[in-house]
């Protein structure tokens, strides 16, 4: 086994540079997209217009607590700007706060105090629309309380208003007393518990990819070693071929696998994705990388030229990598999709 | 030693050895000679155990070689047709991988004798495809004997050589035989052949047409005819040039 490992060590070793660029290329790569797929990993943000037609305390104050929610992006225009913006579909929806409000809220009358704007496209825009009116639905409730309060004393001393108001509001401090409970719907259980989002599956799979092909085309010396009749010389000194291949499938088994770690360990440092399950993840998935190499391996044997091999692995990796996409984002039941490794990552992951 | 009785060969339908029969006893050193395609580097293939019979046996000192494979690979020193080295590593780490690859283990003392009629100590840090044709031939041969087989199986080793790279290989091989090493040896070189053999298979067509010894290669050219064999008289014609 020694003279076949070192053997092996050499070969590899031999052009460093590029090996060097093959290992490293893709991690360059990845860290000139980090930028990019940050913004894409991050929480979607939702981009809601906000025409203050009243340019009140209140209004101010409820755009300020509505941008305080992440997933929200307060964007301030006039009414015809955001009727433009929301066709067009840069905007998912947008809240006019129509002249008057505050009198009205302090009043403790909210009804068609704020107008919702949306189109047919608006999606994500109820989630600001409850924002919008929990805060709205705050306002008039402390108003309420104060009005009551000053009815109760017969004062109408504003200031008197004001530290009813603030008195009512501190009951909202450090949590609402009362909050909204949504229902959440779940399609699958484990959707919710995933050890890599979604956002992030591209560059893993992209990885995976990276790594089994990687490791296939550090079998190509095999071709080579067959033509010149290497492979004819060393079954006859070494009496047969099974250490020399058992050498090369742990080899690439070993690369693979720490390619694909690498990769892992890259992407948790770049995007912040670990938690417990991450590294049970990670051993389970080196189950379909080997599952990965063993094809290729297998495939070694029936291809006995070189280009056929590099085909069959190109076309197979690479449908394998858009196929499976197909599998994670539609649910596919096929059977034809356990053909594929990337299904077997996916598998894991998210099954 | 090795027996072929009956032997054919077949590749993607083309009958390459047709009924080859014939005996190599211990110490011989044996030229094959024919046109290209005649079926000679597959002979020397059937013999090194690269390949198999489709039809016939082999035997080895007695036995059906495919039961004896393991023993009789210890013997064998095959070198092909092609430079069958790592072009990537050097002369010393090439000869060090095969040594250490090899099952049977040859002397230090034979390997450095070895080493040196071949003159490679000169060549020990160079890379294989830093070295010229002829270099690498020489050290083509060299890690096919590392082990010391009694029995060498050749292919074209001279092809691309130079006449002192020749020299100095036909004087280890001259040597290895007068040991009572078995040789086989493929060549269109009739210099080498004569230089060293005393027997000569002429292949043509997959048939074996002539066994025998070498100064009875002339009498069996006379017996050709010129319509029909016309390829392998102008081979023969050259033996005495």
């Amino acid at each position: 086994m020694i003279p076949y490992l070192s053997l092996l060590l050499k070969l590899v070793f031999t052009n460093k540079w590029k090996l060097l660029f093959s290992v490293i290329t893709p991690f360059i790569v990845l860290f000139l997209m980090v930028p990019v797929i940050s913004s894409a990993f991050e929480k979607s943000v939702i981009p809601i217009a906000w025409i203050d037609e009243d340019g009140s305390d209140y209004s101010a104050i409820i755009r300020g607590r509505v941008d305080e929610y992440e997933r929200l992006k307060i964007v301030d225009m006039t009414r015809s700007e955001a009727f433009r913006a929301i066709q067009k579909g840069e905007l998912e929806g947008g809240f006019v706060i129509r002249n008057g409000f505050q009198k009205q809220v302090k009043q403790g009358n909210i009804a068609e105090t704020i107008e919702w704007l949306r189109s047919e496209g608006s999606v994500f825009d109820t989630f600001a629309k409850e924002n919008v009116a929990s805060e709205v639905m705050r306002l008039a409730v402390n108003s309420q309380a104060a009005n009551e309060v000053q009815r109760l004393k017969e004062e109408e001393d504003s200031q008197n208003w004001n530290h009813y108001f603030e008195h009512a509001d501190s009951y909202w401090e450090p949590e609402p007393l009362f909050q909204m409970n949504f229902q959440t719907y779940h399609i699958e259980k484990s959707k919710s518990s995933r050890v890599i989002p979604l956002s992030l599956m591209g560059i893993t799979s992209f990885g995976f990819w990276y790594a089994w092909v990687l490791a296939s085309i550090a079998l190509l010396p095999v071709f080579q070693m067959r033509k010149n009749d290497i492979l004819s010389r060393l079954s006859i000194v070494s009496g047969n071929l099974s250490r020399l291949y058992l050498v090369l499938f742990l080899g690439t088994v070993v690369l693979a696998i720490g390619l694909w770690g690498i990769w892992l360990l890259v992407l948790v440092w770049l995007f912040d994705v670990l938690n417990t399950e991450f590294f049970t993840m990670g051993i389970q998935s080196v189950w379909a990388l080997m599952g990965a190499i063993l094809l290729t391996y297998m495939s070694m044997f029936i291809f006995r030229e070189r280009n056929g091999y590099v085909l069959f692995i190109i076309v197979f990796s690479l449908v394998s990598f858009s196929v499976s996409s197909l599998y994670l984002v539609s649910g596919g039941t096929g059977w034809w999709y356990y053909l594929m490794p990337h299904t077997w990552l996916y598998e894991i992951m998210y099954r | 030693m090795l027996t072929f009785n009956q032997v054919d060969k077949y590749a993607k339908h083309h009958h390459i050895l047709k009924g080859i029969s014939l005996e190599i006893a211990s110490g011989e050193a044996i030229g094959i000679v024919g046109p290209n395609g005649a079926g000679k580097s597959t002979f020397l293939k059937l013999a090194a155990s690269v390949l198999f019979p489709d039809h016939g046996q082999i035997h080895f000192q007695g036995e059906p070689y495919i039961k004896s494979l393991k023993t009789l690979r210890q013997h064998i020193g095959y070198i092909p047709q092609n430079i069958a080295l790592f072009e990537e590593l050097s002369v010393k780490d090439q000869l060090t991988f095969w040594k250490k690859a090899a099952k049977k283990k040859g002397s230090r003392v034979f390997i450095d004798e070895m080493i040196h009629v071949l003159g490679l100590d000169q060549v020990m840090s160079k890379k294989v495809r830093e070295l010229s044709g002829g270099w690498k031939r020489k050290v083509n041969v060299a890690t096919g004997l590392l082990h010391d087989p009694d029995i060498i199986l050749l292919d074209e080793p001279t092809a691309g050589m130079d006449l002192a790279a020749k020299h100095d290989l036909l004087k280890w091989l001259n040597q290895l035989h007068q040991h009572g090493k078995t040789i086989l040896i493929i060549s269109h070189d009739w210099n080498v052949i004569n230089r060293l053999c005393n027997r000569i298979l002429i292949f043509q067509d997959g048939q074996l047409r002539f066994d025998g010894r070498t100064e009875d290669v002339q009498a069996f050219n006379s017996t050709l005819r010129e319509e029909t064999d016309q390829e392998l008289k102008k081979i023969l014609a050259e033996q005495n040039l």
